[in-house]
């Protein structure tokens, strides 16, 4: 019998090429797994996205367009250290970045972005940085600005920006919100949910022709929370309701033609049941649809 | 090469390739290669859907195991029999191929995509480990191996004389396998007495679990390593219904009076140390209702399958124990 | 820590299955001397693998109190063992009282630790004994910690015993990414305790591969190993009375920490390391009822992680174990 063996490598996150720094090249999409949840606030859970997303983003007889993507495996995190933790995600983000490859972060939970904005900080000197957050929630607490917990992270990254908040665009927000950060959320770009309905609508295309005027590099963020809980369970309570898979998309999808060098997707607790693919197969859809944004970042 | 990164992962984390083994292709293997690869199917999709998830979730617990990559648990020892193993070959030697990409298809192509993966690993000399997958994986990759074959097979089901369907039934039934070259231990039922009395007069080998339990291990070791070395290719087909079902319950052959991992794990380490071609295990269903998280039976499998690597890449050395 | 409440209110709420063995709730300053305080540790931030034992407290608070209501439902007042014709009654004294739960932060393993220290500690500083339930096996720490700060100030200049039940030695310095401080260094760290006595640690059901470093370790320092294996060919009991005996050396007072893995995962899957021991429920139970006997005054049991076990007999199974230690302490003879 002279048929080529049929084997497929252990899967990658859309079964896209392994490999590492070396591997990387400007208008590369650099891919990698966060393993760290443990100052989400709420449920554990997120840790194990990545590999749930290399589950159900491969072998699954689907045709994407991998042959820019390289997946990095995981990064080095460490889980009980949060300022260990933070520098080594910043130092391996300034270091993918470094390449000129663009960089997907998947898994884990918002608390850890604040330290990949760093990261992006780091690697674009001189140019103006800015943050697209996509999430029910808008986390600007600055009671605990010392820790690293979740509720402090856009307040941690807006610290890191010259020009603060309004460099930053908070989408989606849901259900009730501190009135102290709601406050502070005026000086950001801001469209709660029922303004993403409509994806052609004012608030929509004034953040995104605002943050177009005053970045040079976007840290995109995703948050699972912002999708109802029929698609993902979320760390922190939530009422069940928000965009569907669909909505989230068409929202993305008007974020195509942003510089945005630097997109994570947090908060997604998987169902841990094998064949229990679901959510995680839906989470995986807006992974992709992240990467192209970053890949027509690179055009 | 500049690697991303520059300390140990999380254990749970990172790429889920058996035992964090290395990925290889075909090109990688050498001779002494222990090769990895996943089996991803199931004949019975109705009435025993399941093991087609075998390879994730055997993967998935044998990262637990990963220590040769490790640099802070280098040098494993075994608590009871104090023995020592050295990591550092692991890494050279055990490889993760990936799956055959099998899905979606049915059993004459599946079997024709079997045979043609496991006949080009073997092609290459190195010995191999495949993660079913049920037992109907079990014919084609035997299909594929060249010259005499001899088999091995723990639990897993008997043919009865006027049927096929256990894959020991297939093999004999094509003259693949000559029953003086078969042994089986422990089956998950008993045996038809037609088919008992037709193969051990042929030659064949029938131990119960009890009588297998009375074996030393040196006399495995020698029982096997005669085996393989009358037949051009010695197989082991390790079914998870070798073990008894209150150990798991993760079957779809559920079996009482089997065999423990106290019996398993010396026993796979000590028929490692012969010339086995291949290892075959199949019958794990990690999806069986309301066992999904549990687990148990994919660490059992993995548990036992350490005796069976080290013994095979012979890592094991001696301690002294202290008398108590 | 100063500012750092001393427990979680939610177990002072009284209902049932909320509280160890349905008993009293209460703050650990109500202590009555010679009776048993119970401090919660409802943590798996420390564990590295499977999740789940952050429900474990609640878990052993649901089964116990699910036992003690099925003897009460019957209506009698006393019980007999047939096995031994023993005749027993429920202790309607309060020899326990649910302190609640320590206060868990995900962000500081240091204010984790702190919490659970302080409330052992002050358990045992009103000469009660504390019985720590876990969360991930890392919890034994600061709850031997509380104990060993309690015990400097009681019997100072003294030390004790150090008996761990566990299918794992838990004595690494540092686990990887992990660091120094989690669910596979606690027996480590608890070595390093002042008033400890090390040459006096025993653990008890270690299955499969361990590290041979801190195989090493542990032997040179004069601890003591009985693997599953030893349990199976010497006799649980028999294993219990040799680790009772190489633990109280010099000592008068013990400290144990009962880790559920140790039992084989066939009969108590819920619980994130499992192994494949052999050690049966009747093993480790004669285990238990050996060391029952001693003079235990601080107690943790972890690694509970009931949603691993849908079955929910892992539950049951951890709260019997809690039953037999304390067998003389939740009965009376009739």
């Amino acid at each position: 019998m002279n048929v080529a063996a049929p084997i497929r490598p252990v899967g990658s996150f859309f079964d896209a090429p392994i490999g590492d720094l070396d591997d990387l090249r400007s208008g590369t999409i650099a891919m990698a797994g966060v393993y760290c949840d443990h100052y989400s606030g709420g449920m554990p859970g997120g840790r194990l996205a990545a590999r749930q997303l290399r589950y159900a983003s491969s072998g699954q007889g689907i045709s994407l367009r991998t042959d820019d993507m390289i997946d990095l495996g995981d990064l080095n995190v460490f889980p009980l250290d949060p300022v260990g933790n933070e520098a080594i995600l910043t130092e391996q983000c300034t270091r993918i970045l470094a390449t000129g490859a663009n960089f997907l972060a998947l898994g884990g939970d918002y608390s850890v972005s604040p330290a990949l904005f760093a990261g992006l900080r780091a690697a674009s000197p001189g140019k103006s940085i800015g943050l697209i957050r996509i999430s029910r929630r808008l986390d600007l607490s600055d009671v605990f600005e010392a820790t690293p917990r979740r509720d402090t992270a856009t307040t941690r990254i807006a610290a890191q920006i010259p020009n603060g908040l309004s460099n930053v665009a908070l989408l989606g927000a849901a259900g009730l919100q501190s009135a102290e950060e709601y406050e502070w959320a005026t000086d950001a770009l801001f469209a709660p949910r029922t303004e993403l309905h409509d994806v052609n609508g004012a608030s929509l295309s004034i953040c995104r022709d605002k943050m177009m005027d005053c970045c040079d590099a976007i840290f995109l963020s995703v948050d699972a929370d912002a999708l109802n809980t029929r698609i993902s369970q979320t760390a922190i309570q939530s009422d069940g309701r928000g965009m569907s898979t669909e909505r989230l998309l068409a929202v993305l999808e008007t974020l195509q033609d942003l510089p945005v060098r630097v997109a994570d997707l947090t908060g997604h607790l998987p169902d841990l049941d094998l064949p229990g693919q679901f959510s995680s197969a839906a989470i995986a859809v807006v992974g992709y649809a992240l990467a192209e944004i970053l890949r027509a970042a690179t055009r | 090469m500049s690697a991303l990164r520059t300390a140990p992962l999380p254990r749970m984390a990172g790429d889920l390739t058996f035992m964090r083994a290395k990925r290889a292709t075909l090109d990688d293997l050498r001779a002494d290669s222990l090769a990895v690869i996943g089996i991803p199917f199931e004949r019975d999709t109705i009435a025993a859907s399941g093991c087609r998830f075998g390879p994730r979730a055997l993967r998935e617990t044998s990262v637990y195991f990963g220590w040769h990559v490790n640099a802070q648990f280098s040098h494993p020892v075994d608590i009871d029999a104090r023995k020592q193993i050295s990591t550092s070959s692991i890494h050279d030697r055990l490889v993760d191929l990936g799956d055959v990409a099998i899905a979606g298809h049915l059993p004459p192509a599946a079997n024709t995509m079997i045979q043609s993966a496991i006949g080009e690993i073997h092609a290459c000399g190195a010995s191999t480990i495949i993660l079913g997958g049920d037992d109907s994986i079990v014919a084609p990759a035997a299909t594929a191996c060249e010259g005499s074959l001899g088999l091995l097979q723990f639990g897993g089901t008997l043919p009865s004389v006027d049927k096929e369907d256990a894959p020991l039934g297939q093999l004999l039934a094509s003259k693949r396998l000559r029953p003086s070259n078969a042994v089986v231990v422990a089956p998950a039922q008993n045996p038809d007495t037609n088919f008992a009395d037709e193969f051990e007069n042929a030659g064949g080998r029938l131990l119960t679990a009890r009588k297998f339990r009375r074996l030393p291990a040196a006399k495995l070791t020698g029982l096997a390593r005669n085996l393989g070395n009358s037949v051009d290719t010695l197989l082991l087909h390790f079914d998870i219904s070798v073990f008894s079902a209150a150990l798991h319950g993760m079957t779809q052959t559920p079996r009482f009076g089997g065999l423990t991992i106290r019996d398993m794990q010396p026993a796979l380490t000590a028929i490692g140390q012969a010339p086995v071609a291949g290892l075959i295990v199949t019958g794990l269903n990690p999806t069986k209702n309301g066992l999904s998280v549990v687990k148990t039976g994919q660490r059992l499998i993995v548990t036992a399958l350490l005796g069976y690597i080290y013994g095979r890449l012979g890592l094991l050395s001696s301690l002294q124990r202290e008398d108590i | 820590m100063t500012d750092t409440p001393l427990s979680e209110p939610t177990a002072l709420l009284r209902s049932p299955g909320l509280t160890l063995f349905d008993g009293p709730a209460g703050d650990p300053a109500t202590l009555a001397p010679g009776s048993f305080g119970v401090v919660g540790m409802p943590s798996d931030w420390t564990q590295s693998s499977r999740l789940g034992s952050r429900m474990g407290p609640r878990a052993l608070r649901r089964a116990t109190s699910e036992w003690v209501a099925s003897l009460r439902i019957q209506n009698e007042d006393a019980w007999v063992d047939p096995q031994t014709t023993s005749a027993w009654r429920l202790r309607t004294d309060d020899w326990l009282l649910d302190c609640g739960d320590a206060h868990i932060d995900a962000t500081s393993v240091e204010r984790t630790t702190e919490s659970i220290a302080l409330m052992t500690e002050a358990v045992r500083l009103r000469d009660a004994i504390p019985i720590a339930l876990g969360g991930d096996h890392y919890n034994s720490y600061p709850a031997c910690l509380g104990y060993s700060r309690a015990f400097e100030q009681r019997q100072p200049g003294k030390r004790f015993g150090y008996i761990q039940i566990d299918g794992h030695l838990d004595f690494a310095d540092k686990l990887g990414a992990w660091g120094t401080h989690n669910h596979a260094t606690n027996g480590r760290r608890n070595s390093e305790l002042p008033n400890i006595a090390r040459e006096n640690m025993v653990w008890i059901g270690i299955t499969g591969w361990v590290d041979g470093g801190e195989l090493e370790q542990i032997e040179g320092m004069g601890g003591k190993i009985f693997s599953s294996g030893d349990v199976h060919r010497l006799g649980a009991t028999a294993v219990a009375e040799q680790a009772l005996a190489h633990a109280m050396r010099g000592c008068d007072h013990l400290y144990l920490s009962i880790d559920i893995d140790a039992m084989d995962a066939g009969f108590l899957p819920g619980t994130g390391s499992i192994v494949h021991s052999g050690i049966t429920p009747h093993q480790y139970c004669a285990i238990l009822d050996v060391l029952a006997a001693a003079p235990i005054d601080g107690l943790d049991i972890a690694e509970l992680a009931p949603s691993l076990d849908p079955s929910g007999r892992s539950e049951r199974i951890a709260a019997h174990m809690l039953l037999r230690v304390l067998w003389n302490h939740i009965l009376q003879p009739a």
